[in-house]
């Protein structure tokens, strides 16, 4: 019998070892092999700077970003077994592609709920691509071997927006079809925008080939190409060691070198690093750098916090989709322009600045923003190298003393954009004229 | 980290509770709940919740009608004392054992519109915004009866409304104005054969009432009648049901209609008995001539009293005043008078039947004694153009176009105030005001004038103007512009045209039509419009009068004096403006 117990202990073992490849004890051996052996985790490092998991380092914003991504794929893949990209219309007079949107709301089970949900992620996410981005900045995280990180990190700002763009044309009710024509329209005022402009379209104006083209680019090129962006762009962030900090330097904790073997920090990057086997040993662990005291294992502290992050998101994402429906309107109708006719929330700054002046404001002054914020710390580098200004950057501390002018450029031009937009969602009426969202207006129209 | 443990199971707590209130949405959604009730109000078992959904075929598919998963019990007799949504529908057509109607057959899209694929109230009513079709509650779905059945006229039972409507549009002349293909044909306003389908029954209501509320230049007038529902909501209706997307053609309809036998009839015996059932829009003798002056134009019975619209002027003297040849072609197209002239095109009506409403006018006799006051004058022939304090802005005068003078204005009252009795005697051509020889002696017409002197003029505002003569042609002592000693030739409108449209399109347009991109800033009076042959060819405007209204402006009026322009380019202005307004005018 006790023979009967072992085998099956053993056979459970096997079993166990088949699966995972570490007994699930607190050495710190143990909290490595879980970090190296598990492909999702093997995404962290096995040790990490204890910074990195507070709250006020990143405030968890391009991790939510970066869920969101998650839950707006997986949201978008269930969308995708009853969306169809199509404009003919159908025996009820309706375009394919809006019925669907009714039917989403009436009668297929759970499609209201997923259809909210992947709305307001891909709002959230826009806003928290912005968010993250503001965040980056202030701390100053995007110097310090990050530069071209940051460039990354703007082209998928620019993904993210434009992925959210291709989406609202889907679901093909006036809201959609008059936002996407605002922006497109914009378009047109740019150099080659009108040539951009018909790739995009497949026609002269916003029709069905519009909304193949930008289904396309919504469900595969975009994702594709986002995702892999985002891998270089955590890949970057292994590389240049983790979370940008400010390096540990008080003398009493610098370790003489012969304790740990030769481990000289030569790389390029300053806070780059490397480790030796015996760091993977229980008891006194070898240290590295002067940063070592600071250290602890990425098992289980992160991926706790990381989970508290996704569970939360999910949790007040479905919240908001119970309680909120995602707006649809009328089907679309090219011949009845809504008035006044805006474009998604995060083009509205934009739009704002058209209505002023059709290329200052629609070409000129975004495309000074979106240049400069992309290519901003090479920008930082040329006027320090060129002035010889050479400061103290110190990456990963908030509102740095040495950096209050450029932080207060950046805010400036958040909170410029973040008007414009308020002034874009809320003030303008018909006509594009003012309004003011406490007056109640009286309109007409069909 | 153990706070960090709890932290992650209050989360994963919370979002299982929130993903379980999405399942609960998902399934518990409003028709089950309808459904529930209603077994239970029968005392029926329940058989389960399902979506209870009808395709109605039509030429162009089918239609997705839902509406029953809410509405269980439209169909069944014994839910008839049910609270909605789950009561009987009522009988469609009265007075049958049977109604035709199956509601399992057409559903309730058909009729009532609304959004068919959905099952919540507020999506179902179209109640968002933008949805094209909001649900047509109660009698107004009557809208609808002409979807499947034909009856461009005739009688359907159960669309009373709908008739109502029918009637009111003819009745109330908005086909004189409006086209409905079958119905009338008229360019003088949006044609509505396709009104239900591109607009919304409030949209439509809105626009009989207020027609300015979404258009502010709307020439439609404001009706009087229309501050009545009962009326509104009836030709609203009618209106709604003008759809081009039939779901049945006149030969598959499901009924017919009662053909009239006056169909063809029309009026070939002139009468005034037929004039007056036409002015007032109502049918006369099942003539289907159609009519209803009396909802623009007022006119006065022999007592005095006023009655009728407000919208053109008033007819009491207008036999007198114009004639029955003048009447007759004014009806028949308005435009060969006064080029702008709003009055829609009768041209369909026969000789007798404009006859018959010559007849009709040549009754009104109203006239003031011959000893009546200017006050009394003014306040009787002028006042419904001109206004109270002679300002232009009588109750008729919108609509009018060139308005009627302002006569307040002591300017152009001291320059002109002699041609006044001319023109109130013999009219002005190409405008509303008539000759009033017929009706006014010249002693009258001299009281008049005096009146309105009276009125402008006082004696701390005196104004003189200027004496200018028309330069004759090769005068010697008048050279021309710079004294290049060029003597003055005989106009040339090519020069004429390159002058005017240098200096004069900005108000009076480049077509010289008065409409100029300025004209939208005036008030009144507006830019003449300088290609009104009958106004410009009249005898009245001379090419003197012409030269010192450009040379000096035209006084009380927003008309400049051009005095920097040469003698000889006003001359070649003069003569384009005749050239276009003369005969061989393109």
């Amino acid at each position: 019998m006790n023979e009967l117990i072992e085998k099956a202990k053993d056979f459970g073992n096997r079993l166990y070892y088949s699966f995972f490849r570490h007994r699930m004890d607190n050495t710190g051996l143990t909290k490595s092999k879980i970090m190296f052996s598990n492909v999702l985790l093997h995404i962290q490092p096995v040790k990490i700077h204890k910074r990195s998991v507070k709250f006020k380092t990143t405030m968890g914003l391009g991790l939510i970003t970066f869920y969101l991504f998650l839950l707006l794929s997986v949201t978008g893949i269930l969308l995708m077994f009853h969306y169809v990209p199509s404009t003919a219309i159908g025996p009820d007079g309706l375009p394919d592609a809006y019925s669907r949107m009714l039917n989403l709301r009436s009668n297929v089970f759970w499609g209201g709920f997923l259809r909210n949900m992947h709305r307001w992620a891909a709002h959230g996410m826009v806003a928290f691509v912005a968010l993250h981005m503001l965040r980056v900045y202030l701390a100053g995280a995007h110097r310090g071997g990050r530069e071209f990180n940051w460039v990354i990190g703007c082209i998928l700002g620019l993904l993210t927006v434009f992925l959210s763009y291709t989406g609202y044309l889907l679901p093909w009710d006036q809201l959609a079809f008059w936002g996407v024509k605002v922006g497109t329209e914009i378009a047109k005022i740019a150099p080659g925008g009108a040539l951009i402009r018909g790739i995009l379209l497949g026609d002269s104006d916003v029709g069905s080939e519009a909304l193949i083209r930008f289904y396309v680019l919504h469900v595969a090129v975009l994702p594709a190409v986002m995702g892999f962006l985002i891998a270089v762009h955590f890949f970057r962030i292994r590389k240049d060691g983790g979370l940008a900090r400010p390096a540990d330097t008080s003398k009493e904790k610098q370790i003489p070198d012969e304790e740990f073997g030769e481990v000289k920090n030569n790389s390029v990057f300053k806070s780059a690093r490397s480790y030796k086997l015996v760091e993977i040993v229980k008891g006194n662990e070898p240290k590295v750098n002067e940063e070592t005291d600071q250290m602890m294992f990425a098992w289980p502290k992160l991926i706790v916090r990381e989970l508290i992050v996704l569970v939360g998101v999910v949790a007040f994402l479905s919240l908001i989709s119970v309680l909120f429906d995602a707006p649809l309107e009328g089907p679309a109708d090219p011949n009845h322009p809504t008035n006044p006719s805006k474009a998604p929330w995060y083009f509205l700054g934009l739009q704002e600045l058209v209505s002023y002046h059709g290329f200052i404001g629609g070409i000129v002054i975004p495309g000074i923003m979106a240049g400069g914020v992309m290519f901003l710390p090479y920008i930082e580098i040329f006027l320090e190298t060129f002035t010889k200004t050479y400061r103290k950057n110190i990456p990963g501390v908030w509102f740095a003393r040495e950096r209050n002018l450029e932080n207060a450029l950046f805010i400036g031009m958040y909170l410029f954009m973040l008007a414009l937009i308020i002034i874009g969602v809320y003030f303008r009426g018909e006509n594009w004229a003012i309004v003011y969202p406490w007056v109640e207006t009286v309109g007409g129209g069909h | 980290m153990i706070k960090d443990y709890r932290t992650l199971l209050i989360l994963a707590f919370a979002g299982f509770v929130f993903f379980a209130m999405s399942m609960k949405k998902a399934t518990d959604q409003d028709f089950v709940k309808y459904q529930k009730e209603y077994y239970a109000e029968l005392g029926a078992e329940f058989p389960g919740a399902e979506i209870k959904q009808v395709n109605v075929p039509t030429p162009a598919g089918a239609i997705i009608d839902r509406c029953q998963s809410c509405h269980v019990g439209v169909s069944n007799p014994e839910a008839m004392d049910f609270q909605l949504p789950l009561a009987t529908h009522p009988p469609i057509v009265p007075g049958l054992e049977e109604d035709p109607h199956n509601f399992n057959d057409i559903g309730c899209v058909v009729c009532h519109d609304g959004n068919g694929r959905a099952v919540e109230m507020h999506d179902a009513h179209g109640e968002f915004h933008g949805w094209i079709k909001p649900m047509l509650v109660g009698p107004m779905a009557q809208a609808s009866c002409v979807r499947c059945h034909a009856m461009e006229s005739g009688h359907l039972a159960g669309a009373e409304l709908y008739e109502q409507g029918r009637e009111l549009f003819l009745e109330k002349a908005c086909w004189g104005c409006h086209t409905i293909a079958g119905i009338s044909s008229s360019s003088q306003a949006p044609e509505l054969t396709d009104a239900g389908g591109k607009f919304k029954f409030d949209y439509l209501v809105e626009s009989i009432v207020h027609p300015k509320a979404n258009d502010e230049n709307s020439k439609m007038p404001e009706f009087d009648w229309v501050h009545d529902d009962e009326p509104v909501i009836a030709l609203a209706t009618y209106l709604k049901g003008q759809q081009k997307n039939r779901l049945r053609s006149e030969s598959t309809a499901p009924i017919g209609y009662i053909k009239p036998t006056s169909d063809v009839l029309r009026i070939s015996e002139p009468s005034v008995a037929a004039g007056r059932a036409m002015f007032a829009g109502v049918q006369f003798e099942g003539s289907i001539a159609k009519g209803g002056c009396v909802n623009c134009h007022a006119f006065r019975t022999d007592g005095g009293e006023l009655s009728g619209g407000h919208i053109g002027p008033e007819l009491t003297w207008t036999m007198r005043n114009r004639g029955p040849e003048f009447v007759k072609d004014h009806i028949v197209n308005a435009r060969v008078h006064s080029p702008d002239s709003i009055m829609p095109t009768f041209k369909d009506y026969n000789e007798a039947e404009l006859d018959s409403l010559v007849m009709f006018l040549n009754t009104f006799s109203y006239k003031l004694g011959s000893s009546a006051e200017g006050q009394k004058l003014y306040d009787t022939y002028c006042v419904s153009c001109h206004g109270p304090d002679l300002k232009g802005d009588g109750i008729v005068s919108a609509m009018l176009d060139p308005l009627p003078r302002d006569l307040s204005k002591y300017q152009f009252v001291a320059s002109y105030d002699e041609r006044f009795q001319n023109s109130i005697l013999n009219g002005v051509s190409g405008t509303a005001m008539p000759a009033w020889k017929n009706v006014l002696t010249e002693k009258q017409a001299a009281t008049l004038v005096e009146f309105i002197k009276g009125k402008s003029l006082s004696e701390d505002q005196s104004f003189t103007r200027m004496e200018v003569e028309l330069p004759m042609i090769g005068d010697p002592e008048r050279m021309d512009y710079k004294g290049k000693g060029i003597v003055i030739e005989e106009g040339n409108p090519e020069d004429g045209q390159v002058a005017f449209q240098k200096f004069c399109t900005s108000c009076h347009g480049k077509l010289a039509n008065g409409k100029g991109p300025n004209a939208y800033d005036l008030v009144h009076p507006l830019p003449r419009n300088l290609i009104n042959k009958e106004f410009i060819s009249q005898a009245a405007v001379t090419d003197e009068r012409l030269y010192e209204s450009i040379l000096l402006g035209v006084a009380g009026t927003p008309m400049p004096a051009h005095d920097h322009l040469s003698d000889q380019t006003i001359l070649d202005i003069i003569a384009w403006i005749r050239m276009n307004t003369t005969e061989e005018a393109k």
